[in-house]
């Protein structure tokens, strides 16, 4: 479904913060995506979410590329970003009503879908209100349930447990399990590694914005050599040299 | 940090800021729009102020009118401190030296608040004179207000100190009280009654004094004097914004349920862009504001000259400036990521924009030319040259894009 070959960009064409990144991800898998700060993972991130170019390589999902269909490329992402980005002036029901509309969904469906996830998530009685007057984590939450709304093809999820409550971290998990099961194709950073071990089917360990370790528990162990190490061993393994 | 720098840090952060105000000023004033457009409306108020000068008759209760205008003015205060929302931590330790830092903003509210006191009175000085009084009584109301205003002010930082362990309910009944023994002693001093003004003043000195027992020793509001300095810079940003684009001003928001309720039913079940402009025009951008300000500007004018073709050039000139800022509301960088990622055309932006832009420029026109006929300004004919010029226009400025 997404691929991302030989992919090389950053903030300057003259000094790259990621080299060569090549992998993919299937329908219904998990992939993690770990590196410590400025490994370079965002970077990735926002290069496949076109938010920026890269400077050799390419992104593709399902074949085609942003620039082939931006139209059909963005209906089928969905993105949870580290850091609550939400419109101060439209409440979070609005939120969510703004993403059945961009997302063209079936208003009474999404609407059905919309309630269940707000009382999923406890924020009923807030869906009239501002997302300002929020807690970081409730602003998270936003993110959360606009992107499981729009129930993509790929989500893409940056940092997602920062600031979320163990009830909501629990209820997250659940729908990306979900998601899975239903064909959801999930990229997901993260720096718990415990967690990512348990839910991820694959994971890709960047270091210094390169690929160090990529596949499965069993792969990576048999890799290094290093038969029953947990993820934690064998990333700071990889990150210790 | 001792107790003297605490002072020391109020009069840096003025200095700083006012240093960047200075250069916001410098740039209003070098664009080629603002003079033109301040010299017209200079005029058209001073043409104003002499016709109503002109027409006042002596029967004419003005010292209660400016007695309501002059008590609201004495009442409420912004005390400037500078306050940021990072102080309620790094000063939070200094809590016990900051009474020098909050005395130099009192000072400094105290002498820019005088200084208002002298415009006003100033502007007032030719009504005064006019139907109420000598220039030895207005040199001694100028005084007295000036007595007045001060002792007011220190009773507005009793009451930000006092919001700490008093009901919110409480201190605006006490603002309410105040409100009215100002009123009383504004009256009294425009209407030359010397001696009614002894009781008001003297209540309001022995409050003022006893306010001072019930400030309790800590803590400062800090949440309460940061949200209040955000809000000052809030509307000097918006009147900077008139003139200049500020990007970075962080706007007010206002929930205006019926505004969006209205709003809703001009919007398609499916349109993503109009349902995210609208919201941002009614509840966060100053275009309503500017709106409301331009259309009272127009009719302002048009009431100084009263003729079809000035009442249809203003009213072009109105809607081409109001559809100039309307484009801001574009502004990705005002939206989070997420606004990058829709999936919906870039062009339905540009589509969201006009839409809007014809809406409103045209209900701003017809409400000018409903003014122009109910007054009178505008006969046949003039309606028919207005509604033809501004119809155009309104099509071309709707459709121009950047």
């Amino acid at each position: 479904m997404l691929t991302v070959h030989e992919l090389t960009g950053g903030y300057s064409r003259v000094q790259p913060v990621i080299h060569d990144l090549s992998f993919d991800v299937k329908p219904g898998e998990m992939v993690g995506l770990i590196g410590l700060n400025g490994a370079g993972k965002s970077t990735t991130i926002k290069h496949i979410l076109g938010l920026m170019t890269p400077v050799a390589g390419k992104v593709t999902l399902h074949g085609k590329t942003l620039q082939d269909d931006p139209i059909a490329f963005r209906s089928q992402i969905a993105y949870i970003p580290e850091t609550p980005q939400f419109y101060e002036e439209l409440t979070l029901w609005e939120h969510l009503e703004l993403t059945i509309r961009a997302y063209r969904l079936d208003e009474a469906e999404a609407s059905r879908r919309a309630h269940d996830l707000l009382e999923q998530f406890r924020m009923g009685k807030a869906k009239h209100w501002f997302p300002h007057t929020f807690s970081k984590g409730m602003q998270q939450k936003i993110m959360i349930l606009c992107a499981f709304l729009a129930q993509p093809a790929l989500l893409i999820v940056d940092e997602p447990f920062v600031g979320l409550d163990p009830l909501a971290i629990q209820t997250l998990l659940d729908l990306l399990q979900e998601g899975k099961q239903q064909g959801m194709g999930i990229l997901i950073s993260t720096h718990i590694l415990d967690m990512a071990e348990k839910y991820c089917n694959r994971f890709i360990l960047l270091h210094d914005g390169r690929i160090r370790l990529k596949g499965d528990l069993p792969a990576m162990q048999h890799t290094l050599n290093k038969p029953g190490a947990s993820l934690e061993q064998l990333f700071i393994q990889v990150v210790k040299g | 940090m001792n107790r003297l720098e605490t002072s020391t840090l109020f009069w840096s952060r003025m200095r700083s800021s006012w240093t960047k105000a200075l250069r916001l000023i410098r740039i209003i004033a070098g664009g080629g729009g603002t003079p033109i457009i301040l010299g017209i409306t200079i005029i058209a108020f001073s043409f104003g102020y002499n016709q109503l000068l002109a027409w006042l008759p002596e029967s004419f209760p003005l010292a209660p009118v400016l007695a309501v205008m002059i008590g609201l003015f004495l009442t409420h205060h912004r005390i400037r401190t500078w306050i940021k929302p990072t102080d309620a931590v790094f000063l939070l330790p200094l809590e016990p030296h900051m009474g020098r830092y909050f005395r130099a903003s009192l000072l400094y509210t105290g002498a820019v608040k005088l200084l208002h006191l002298g415009v006003i009175m100033s502007i007032l000085y030719p009504l005064y004179r006019a139907n109420l009084g000598t220039l030895g009584t207005y040199v001694v109301t100028c005084f007295l207000l000036a007595g007045v205003l001060l002792l007011n002010l220190v009773q507005e930082w009793q009451a930000t100190r006092l919001t700490v362990n008093s009901d919110a309910g409480d201190l605006r009944l006490w603002k309410i009280c105040r409100f009215g023994l100002n009123l009383l002693l504004a009256y009294d001093a425009l209407a030359s009654e010397w001696w009614f003004v002894l009781l008001p003043l003297t209540a309001l000195a022995i409050w003022c004094w006893q306010g001072f027992r019930l400030i309790p020793q800590a803590p400062y509001p800090w949440q309460r004097l940061s949200r209040l300095e955000q809000e000052t810079l809030a509307r000097y940003y918006t009147v900077a914004n008139w003139f200049v684009d500020m990007p970075r001003y962080k706007r007010p928001l206002r929930q205006r349920k019926w505004l969006i309720r209205l709003v809703n039913r001009l919007i398609r079940d499916d349109a993503v862009y109009p349902y995210l402009y609208w919201r941002t025009l009614v509840r966060q951008s100053d275009l309503l504001a500017m709106f409301a300000r331009l259309l009272a500007w127009v009719i302002l004018l048009s009431f100084c000259v009263p003729h079809p073709w000035v009442i249809t050039l203003l009213t072009l000139l109105g809607n081409w400036m109001f559809t100039v800022q309307l484009r801001n509301i574009e502004h990705a960088a005002h939206y989070p990521v997420l606004f990058k990622l829709m999936p919906r055309p870039a062009s339905e932006r540009s589509q969201a924009l006009q839409q809007i832009a014809r809406l409103l420029s045209t209900a701003f026109a017809s409400l000018i030319a409903l003014v122009g006929l109910l007054v009178g300004w505008l006969d046949g004919k003039g309606l028919v040259i207005y509604l033809i010029i501004n119809g155009a226009a309104i099509l071309f400025f709707s459709r121009t894009k950047r």
